[in-house]
């Protein structure tokens, strides 16, 4: 209602000037991507020598050494990242909705204090943890397996957080209800309470998911052998290890990043959306008077 | 098909506030029981008691002659109807109400059954591939009977089931309810703050008032001779009328002096003045017990507002010390600020205590119809 108001007072020419500046923001949001794909599809040294060009111009690299990125790591890489993510999210979802769900219905000594606490964790950068993870992994002998990526992110400030405020419009009168026709507490979380708000549930694994895929930081701390890289962790390397920079190889692990997240917002898009607009809404269940 | 005892039932949260104190309720197989009052009276604590959703302090639950304090509530052979319906906003009516069965392990052909038996009862057949979202109201709280009724409980708890519905709506579900109440057989306990739903549709009502049960009696009981003043003010619309005065006079005539009239009382407001001896008395009449005359009447008042509802008015009056409403019908010429005369069916009035609330000469009132 107010785009359209705002569009009558804009004016034609108005109107006009302003498609044009969304097409420019348009062109500079989508001109990366544009470059990624070219470059992952032309031959080495179609790449090498466009990018020597550019290099004229920014800061020179050394473009000597090779590797020829075999397509095995990658997707070793690749099935990590999903076994990775894929499992970060469901635990954020079960952990959370279960810590998220004493906070939200019960009460107990010191509520407050520890839901402070889990909201100031928010506030910790991941990073800062590097060295206790690392030390972690290594008195529970998991460093460098794909466990040591998971166990850490298993469950997040943030998933208790937004569980809670999920959880808190469930109405009472729906968990007993479930209790009455024959449900145990957990089972009623599981089966009645997390169905009724699943697009919140959703936007919650999908948000961990891609932030479990993109972290880099951490897991570099955790991981040593080629086995356990995800493709954050490869992308890395790439860009590093092996000195030079194979723009195109690195152009292909890139693409391999983003693809499934651009998928899984495509697929998911409208509840996330719902999702995320919903806390605060009245539960479909309606109010507890 | 049971009945539902509560004994000694007493409720305290922590903070030492008290809920429920000393409840005794004892409903009858197949009997209806409504307990109504205002909100915070414990009414709806009780029934979570009675559910297992809370437990008791101190007291006994049982239904069926079964003590079922330590019971579960999905063990206790219950099914409960809430406010807000509860529900399951992910699944379609036929898996609402199949949930509680599937969980208890019936068979399909049961399920189906019972299930299709039930919405065909309620009328709502076409719904059942519809998700609650979809649905109205009224269409919801059907869905939530029937949720109840494939259970075939021992008993159903009500907690406010037509709270949610338009006053259209609720008059039909109220006789709905009646009906299925007739049809079913099952022994029910209903709670409300509605006084027109607990007149309607109780076999026998509780007051409760603060946590402890007033009066547990039959509508026409309740409503005819109310133990004290809460009863008798919380039962009826417009409410009952009190008037503070003083009793005055001998063994051979007893009269009320509201301040600015004297009302002769009949004989048994003898026992009233021996109750309250000389101290300050509360004369209640309903509002269909005062009549608006045109000639000399009991009491003298003003006119302050004139509700014509069609078939009947409320007229709305104040003497010198004191507000009152009462009924007249509807053909009546009454002008607001004229000043009227009323006459008071003086038989069917009632004392009280000041202090303690209770009804003074209820006791010697045999006469009082039931």
């Amino acid at each position: 209602m107010i785009a359209k108001d705002k569009d009558k007072q804009l004016g034609r020419g108005g109107r006009r000037w302003r498609a044009v500046l969304v097409w420019f923001l348009a062109v500079v949001v989508l001109l990366p991507f544009a470059q990624m794909i070219w470059t992952a599809q032309r031959p080495r040294e179609v790449v090498d020598r466009s990018y020597r060009y550019l290099s004229q111009l920014l800061p020179a690299h050394e473009m000597t050494r090779h590797l020829e990125i075999a397509p095995r790591p990658l997707r070793v890489a690749l099935t990590n990242s999903i076994i990775v993510s894929g499992t970060c999210a469901l635990l954020c979802v079960v952990l959370g909705a279960a810590a998220g769900y004493a906070f939200a219905k019960k009460e107990f000594r010191g509520k407050t204090a520890l839901f402070d606490l889990v909201l100031a964790s928010m506030a910790v950068p991941p990073a800062i943890l590097m060295v206790p993870v690392f030390r972690l992994t290594v008195v529970l002998h998991i460093y460098d397996t794909l466990l040591a990526l998971i166990l850490p992110f298993s469950v997040t400030g943030f998933a208790i957080v937004y569980m809670r405020y999920a959880i808190s419009a469930v109405p009472d009168s729906l968990i007993e209800s479930a209790r009455l026709d024959g449900l145990s507490e957990a089972a009623a979380l599981f089966r009645v309470v997390l169905p009724s708000i699943w697009p919140s549930v959703l936007t919650l694994a999908v948000v961990q998911g891609i932030a479990t895929w993109n972290l880099f930081v951490l897991p570099l701390a955790v991981t040593a052998s080629q086995e356990n890289y995800t493709v954050a962790i490869l992308l890395g390397r790439l860009m590093s290890d092996f000195g030079g920079l194979m723009w195109n190889d690195i152009m292909v692990v890139v693409i391999a990043a983003l693809l499934p997240i651009a998928v899984v917002f495509v697929v998911f898009n409208r509840w996330i959306l719902k999702g995320s607009t919903a806390i605060g809404d009245e539960h479909p269940a309606g109010r507890r008077p | 098909m049971a009945e539902v005892t509560l004994e000694n039932v007493t409720k305290v949260y922590p903070g030492d506030v008290v809920a429920i104190s000393d409840v005794n309720l004892n409903v009858a197989d197949m009997e209806l029981v409504v307990l109504v009052g205002p909100s915070g009276c414990g009414k709806s604590t009780t029934l979570r008691i009675i559910a297992g959703l809370e437990q008791a302090t101190r007291g006994n639950v049982k239904i069926g002659g079964h003590t079922v304090n330590q019971v579960p509530p999905k063990d206790r052979d219950i099914a409960m109807v809430f406010q807000n319906y509860a529900l399951y906003p992910h699944m379609t009516v036929y898996k609402n109400m199949a949930f509680g069965l599937k969980l208890r392990k019936y068979p399909r052909q049961e399920v189906e059954k019972r299930v299709s038996e039930a919405a065909a009862l309620l009328g709502i057949q076409d719904l059942l591939d519809r998700k609650p979202r979809a649905l109205s109201g009224g269409q919801q709280q059907r869905v939530a009977l029937g949720r109840a009724i494939v259970r075939q409980p021992a008993a159903f708890l009500f907690d406010e089931p037509l709270s949610n519905l338009d006053a259209k709506l609720r008059v039909e579900m109220r006789a709905e309810l009646s009906r299925l109440h007739h049809r079913l057989g099952t022994t029910m306990i209903y709670v409300t703050h509605d006084q027109v739903e607990a007149m309607t549709l109780g076999d026998r009502i509780a007051v409760m008032h603060e946590g402890v049960i007033q009066q547990l009696d039959t509508p026409l009981v309740l409503y005819n001779r109310p133990v004290n003043r809460f009863v008798a003010g919380f039962l009826g619309t417009p409410p009952m009328n009190f008037l503070h005065g003083r009793l005055e006079g001998g063994d051979d005539k007893i009269l009320f002096n509201e301040g600015s009239a004297r009302l002769e009382l009949p004989r048994w407001a003898k026992y009233g003045a021996e109750a309250l001896s000389g101290r300050e008395a509360v004369f209640g009449a309903r509002p269909e017990d005062i009549s608006i005359a045109q000639g000399p009447g009991a009491m003298q008042a003003k006119v302050n507002v004139v509700e014509p509802l069609g078939n009947e008015m409320i007229v709305h009056l104040s003497t010198q010390y004191h507000d009152l409403i009462c009924k007249a019908p509807s053909d009546k010429h009454i002008a607001v600020d004229n000043e009227v005369s009323l006459i008071f069916d003086i038989d069917k009035t009632h004392l009280f205590d000041p202090e303690a609330g209770n009804n003074v000469t209820l006791t010697q009132r045999r006469h009082l119809p039931e």
